[in-house]
């Protein structure tokens, strides 16, 4: 409860001094909003709001899930080839360390110009691939030598060795990457949504954009409030998921 | 009586490097507990993975290996099934699960009350009893043990000893036990073989009396002879392997 109770009073306290400092000192809305008109913003425009927010939490989850299914298949196939990792694990790389935002203008020239939707997802993909690639292929490699020599010796076959070893070993690794990617996910689809700008995006980095134009200060805020809450029930959600499937049997939870 | 298991001149190297395993020659009958005792890196647990037939030898031969079991120095359970399901796993992995062997199996370590818990709920002695229940479950005729019990104290080494030696007079298992401890080896073995780089170098036979209790036969005169002549024999030994180191 401590956990909660105590950023939450950290939170309300810089709310009331900022409410407090900006309307003593008549700073101006389209330079620093006071809460109160942050909180009218959003409750004044929050249909349009929650229609960005759907647009975004959509580009987000497919992102996720596209990242999801080609990072555990790669790794899937590092796994059972050296050649093949030696041969695409560069590629990985180079697409996991060339900063998002300069490759999201070539992406949107490519393919953005006929589906503005699709490119955003390619763009948060990108961002959110790599993690799960990496843990994944980590967790594959970290199989107990003595639990091997174990299934060896009870001549179990690849399809059993996979499921009942490989996998379950590296789920723990695959879960934590979760955590990561669904923050990156979302970084990328709202990056892809400011580079898009108003090319056809519907998303919350539009409306931000579009109120940032209009010195619409106080909606600029209400957007990055929701965009924040997002990023939090997303990362939640995977703490929540990693619990749920490890609680049981995981050092980590079991102990507690 | 016939042996059950014959390994005849066994080498053995990893890459390039020096023999591990240099001429090994042995046999195990059927209910023998043989002890291979020696100092870390001697090659005994390489023996035990190739008598296992987890590693390829380079010369020589193992005969007689069916059914085999191995205990590792880790207890070697899968942290995210139930201790049931790991002492099921054998049976699993063959398609068809014996439910009133695996209960047997869990009552015969003394872990019944345990079998929905997790691996890490559990003691290091009673996972490594759970390790022992699941080679009970696989009907093994060999069981291969590498230093099992060497992280425990030794008041429950000495408990994992004798459970060890019940059920091996109870199922017939032929035992190659790896160790490093002499009062262990001299304890549950039939014969003590003494290795040194990648040699066999010699031989003890404890001879204890197995009908009497515990405690009297670790205060028994043939159990500290026993104890006694393992320790002369690898003095022995490593005194003679410094000589030769010297000279070389």
């Amino acid at each position: 409860m401590k956990k909660i109770l105590l950023p939450a009073f950290v939170l309300f306290l810089a709310l009331v001094l900022w409410e407090y400092w900006v309307t003593a000192n008549n700073v101006p809305k389209f330079i620093l909003p006071a809460p109160s008109l942050v909180f009218d913003a959003l409750v004044n425009n929050f249909s349009s709001l929650m229609s960005a927010l759907y647009s975004t939490l959509t580009i987000t989850l497919t992102a996720l899930i596209c990242a999801i299914t080609s990072g555990v298949f790669l790794a899937f196939a590092f796994s059972i080839s050296k050649t093949f990792e030696t041969a695409f694990y560069p590629f990985a790389v180079i697409m996991q360390v060339t900063p998002i935002v300069s490759i999201a203008p070539l992406v949107l020239i490519w393919v953005g110009i006929d589906a503005v939707d699709r490119a955003l997802v390619i763009i948060a993909w990108l961002a959110a691939f790599f993690p799960i690639l990496s843990n994944m292929s980590a967790g594959l490699k970290a199989v107990d030598p003595n639990l091997d020599d174990l299934f060896k010796l009870y001549k179990a076959n690849r399809w059993q060795r996979f499921w009942k070893l490989s996998w379950p070993t590296a789920l723990p690794y695959l879960l934590a990457s979760l955590r990561i990617s669904g923050g990156l996910s979302l970084i990328g689809a709202v990056v892809a949504e400011f580079v898009a700008g108003s090319g056809g995006s519907t998303g919350l980095a539009w409306r931000i954009l579009e109120a940032g134009n209009r010195l619409q200060v106080e909606k600029m805020f209400a957007g990055l409030i929701l965009l924040a809450v997002l990023g939090i029930v997303i990362f939640y959600s995977f703490a929540f998921l990693e619990w749920m499937l490890l609680r049981k049997w995981h050092p980590a939870f079991s102990n507690k | 009586m016939v042996d059950m298991l014959t390994v005849s001149n066994l080498d053995f190297s990893y890459g390039d490097r020096r023999k591990t395993l240099d001429g090994i020659s042995l046999s195990l009958r059927a209910g023998e507990v043989v002890s291979l005792l020696g100092a870390s890196g001697c090659g005994k647990s390489t023996l035990l993975k190739i008598i296992a037939g987890l590693e390829n030898l380079d010369a020589g031969e193992v005969v007689g290996v069916n059914n085999v079991s191995f205990v590792f120095q880790e207890p070697a359970l899968l942290p995210w099934s139930t201790i049931k399901a790991n002492i099921a796993l054998p049976m699993t992995l063959k398609g068809s699960i014996n439910k009133e062997k695996v209960l047997n199996a869990l009552e015969a370590v003394g872990l019944s009350e345990m079998k929905d818990r997790y691996p890490a709920t559990l003691s290091g002695g009673q996972k490594m009893r759970a390790s022992i229940a699941r080679a009970l479950v696989t009907e093994t005729d060999l069981m291969l043990m590498d230093e099992p019990f060497a992280a425990l104290d030794e008041i429950l080494r000495f408990r994992m000893n004798d459970l060890l030696l019940k059920l091996q007079a109870q199922e017939n298992w032929g035992v190659l036990f790896v160790t490093h401890s002499i009062y262990e080896a001299v304890y549950i073995s039939d014969r003590v073989l003494v290795m040194d780089q990648g040699k066999i170098m010699g031989e003890v036979k404890p001879s204890l009396d197995k009908a009497l209790p515990p405690e009297e036969r670790r205060a028994s005169s043939e159990f500290s002879t026993a104890v006694k002549a393992t320790s002369e024999l690898m003095k022995q030994i490593t005194t003679a392997a410094t000589v030769t180191k010297g000279l070389t």
